[in-house]
């Protein structure tokens, strides 16, 4: 049986989860291409106009993948932590796809809220209904579980030592193994923040990863941040902060400001996402009381032109070098990133 | 003498810039681009030549703006910068005791913050033009106010108007409506004055550490009626320098003369570039499904440059046949 899954939306976050899972079940995963012209003009095409651009992109990739798959999986996460949401255009996902595409494959939409009580067993119980699509065999299901809890374990701990998302998924991992040195060889890190699907999606976010990394900096994001650290960092704020991605967009901008392990904070956020436009408020003003650590946001949407960024970023990076070459105090690439 | 040209090449306006050694401004022009890069790129060039001095010689150029690349590949640039870096560049030079830079042009707004002579900070409009001279264009031409007059009229003003500058169209209907009203065109003039300076302040100066000396330039800075409005905002002088509105062309010709004595010659085409005929062509790529709409820069029918390809394809191959055509001639 062949699994569609979308490049797009929390595929950087739990490919590696979802991949075993389908695969240790005897199903082919199959993944949409990474992001295009095509791709992204198909998605927007007859679809709600005031959703964001990640979200007409997966639709987008979900067409790429309706001829190619027996079944696609499109879960709808209402919760991945306790007492805590993500966006709610996650719990609608399902709905908004299968009501906006003709002649879908069926579709694997299965409900994931972990607010309650947070706990294994609510993972486990979604993917035994997850599962059930596929075999009726629950003790197949379960150890499947297992090994993909145990992957994505993995893929948590490659990623807290420093890889990105990018560097792990697709045909770039074997040459992130062996550029591993090379990576600690950056002397300095510049912070590159947003929703995971803007961030790492290259098409998007107009290769900002590349172009920073090109420019000879390291690039930290919030997926590089241990959980206690971020946890520790949404503590100090007044309110609990109840959007996963956005207390960890937040926290993790804290921590690097704070324990000066990047030299700036660049914030991507798509035009019209609600959860960015109070938490890059948030990082600017709470950032700037912090340290004198400078601080770009970047809106893109359908009709941004690469040059815009392209001026924002080169503008960004001169900025930062001249400040280089005036202060002394330049800290070591990770030296502060991850606590004894 | 050594002269050095700096090319701005914006959406409203192209400027250029002749300096020598000391960074004195020898001649300025100040062209509308009109939607015609080109076209302005070898006006401006010829009008320079014509006011050149005869024993002067141009060892470097810079370009900057929104139109940089086009420009750099038409003269030959030594450096193509951003439009932060250029301003930020001229104005420290002219005023080294700046603190803060407010520029005004035609689509573009910024304010970079400098502290003890690094620049620390900056912003930059996003997607929306409110803030910028074209909103100023276009009410000027709704009202019938040539924009040349629209400060002095403001100054003018008896009357505070308000006029909501959150938007571009609201602040037309908002116009309209005080209009209806019987406003005196001077006070509304002044209300718009006023908006822009407000939407400038809460938008691209949110947040913005805004300390004197306050530096205001671009295109728009000409306007007697928005120097004011900034310095009742922020309770201080603005000062507004001699060359304002070629700042950035200014700071395109330090890089360059910079850049040129750091790799000692300069790639600057020469002034026979105004008789040579550059053409933009553009096809899409079929390589793959991104479909890059890839742009030609023509120069006598042959190809100077090639960008818009995502993966470089076009771009590489072009830079590889013209290193090799330059080992060539030099052997």
């Amino acid at each position: 049986m062949k699994i569609g899954i979308a490049k797009g939306l929390l595929y950087y976050i739990y490919y590696s989860l979802w991949r075993t899972f389908f695969e240790k079940l005897g199903c082919e995963v199959i993944v949409s291409d990474d992001t295009n012209k095509t791709i992204l003009d198909r998605g927007i095409k007859d679809f709600a106009d005031d959703a964001c651009l990640p979200l007409k992109l997966f639709r987008g990739h979900i067409l790429e993948l309706a001829s190619k798959s027996d079944a696609i999986f499109v879960p709808r996460l209402v919760s991945v932590a306790r007492h805590e949401y993500i966006c709610p255009k996650f719990c609608g996902l399902p709905e908004m796809i299968k009501n906006s595409i003709a002649h879908l494959p069926p579709i694997i939409d299965e409900t994931l809220n972990m607010h309650k009580n947070g706990s294994e067993e609510e993972m486990r119980r979604f993917f035994m209904s997850v599962g059930h699509h596929i075999t009726s065999d629950k003790s197949a299901i379960s150890e499947a579980y297992s090994e993909a809890v145990k992957a994505q374990r993995n893929y948590d701990a490659l990623l807290r030592s420093g890889f990105l998302p990018v560097d792990l998924l697709g045909d770039r991992r074997d040459k992130a193994f062996r550029e591993i040195k090379s990576a600690r060889d950056y002397s300095q890190a510049i912070g590159i923040i947003g929703h995971p699907y803007v961030i790492y999606d290259n098409y998007l976010s107009m290769g900002l990863i590349d172009k920073v990394r090109q420019a000879g900096y390291g690039v930290i994001t919030p997926e590089n941040v241990a959980d206690d650290v971020i946890d520790e960092e949404a503590d100090k704020l007044p309110k609990r902060m109840f959007y996963t991605f956005g207390k960890a967009i937040y926290a993790s901008a804290m921590h690097m400001i704070r324990s000066k392990s990047v030299r700036g904070v660049v914030y991507m956020s798509a035009f019209g996402c609600g959860v960015d436009a109070f938490i890059t408020e948030l990082v600017q003003r709470r950032g700037r009381r912090l340290d004198n650590v400078p601080i770009m946001i970047l809106n893109i949407d359908e009709h941004t032109g690469q040059a815009g960024v392209d001026t924002r970023i080169e503008a960004f990076l001169d900025m930062i070098k001249w400040r280089d070459q005036h202060e002394g105090d330049v800290p070591a690439y990770r030296q502060y990133l991850h606590r004894g | 003498m050594d002269y050095y040209l700096g090319v701005d090449i914006g959406s409203v306006s192209s400027d250029f810039v002749l300096i020598d050694e000391e960074h004195n401004v020898i001649s300025k022009l100040y062209l509308k681009t009109q939607g015609q890069p080109i076209k302005a790129i070898k006006d401006g060039l010829s009008l320079l030549q014509d006011e050149m001095p005869d024993e002067a010689d141009i060892t470097g150029v810079g370009s900057t703006g929104s139109g940089r690349d086009l420009a750099g590949v038409m003269v030959g640039a030594d450096i193509v910068k951003n439009e932060i870096t250029a301003h930020a560049v001229a104005t420290l030079e002219k005023v080294p005791d700046v603190s803060t830079i407010l520029e005004i042009g035609g689509q573009d707004s910024k304010i970079i913050i400098i502290r003890d002579g690094i620049v620390t900070d900056f912003a930059m409009n996003t997607v929306c033009a409110a803030g910028t001279g074209s909103f100023l264009d276009r009410q000027a031409a709704r009202l019938g106010v040539p924009i040349e007059q629209f400060g002095e009229m403001a100054l003018r003003s008896t009357t505070k108007v308000r006029i909501a500058g959150r938007c571009a169209v609201f602040a037309e209907s908002d116009m309209i409506h005080k209009q209806q009203m019987g406003y005196e065109p001077e006070d509304i003039i002044n209300g718009l004055c006023e908006a822009l300076v407000r939407n400038y302040l809460n938008n691209v100066g949110k947040g913005k550490e805004i300390l004197p000396r306050v530096v205001f330039q671009g295109g728009v800075a000409a306007n007697i009626g928005i120097k004011r409005a900034f310095e009742e905002a922020l309770k201080c002088d603005v000062y507004v320098p001699e060359h304002h509105e070629v700042m950035g062309a200014i700071g395109a010709a330090i890089l360059a003369q910079e850049e040129v004595e750091r790799k000692g010659y300069t790639d600057f085409r020469g002034f026979d570039l105004v008789d040579m005929d550059f053409k933009t062509k553009s096809f899409d790529c079929d390589g793959c499904a991104n479909q890059c709409e890839v742009v030609q820069i023509m120069a006598d029918k042959q190809v100077v440059a090639r960008w818009g390809d995502r993966c470089g394809k076009w771009h590489n191959a072009l830079l590889k046949r013209q290193r090799r055509d330059k080992d060539k001639a030099m052997a």
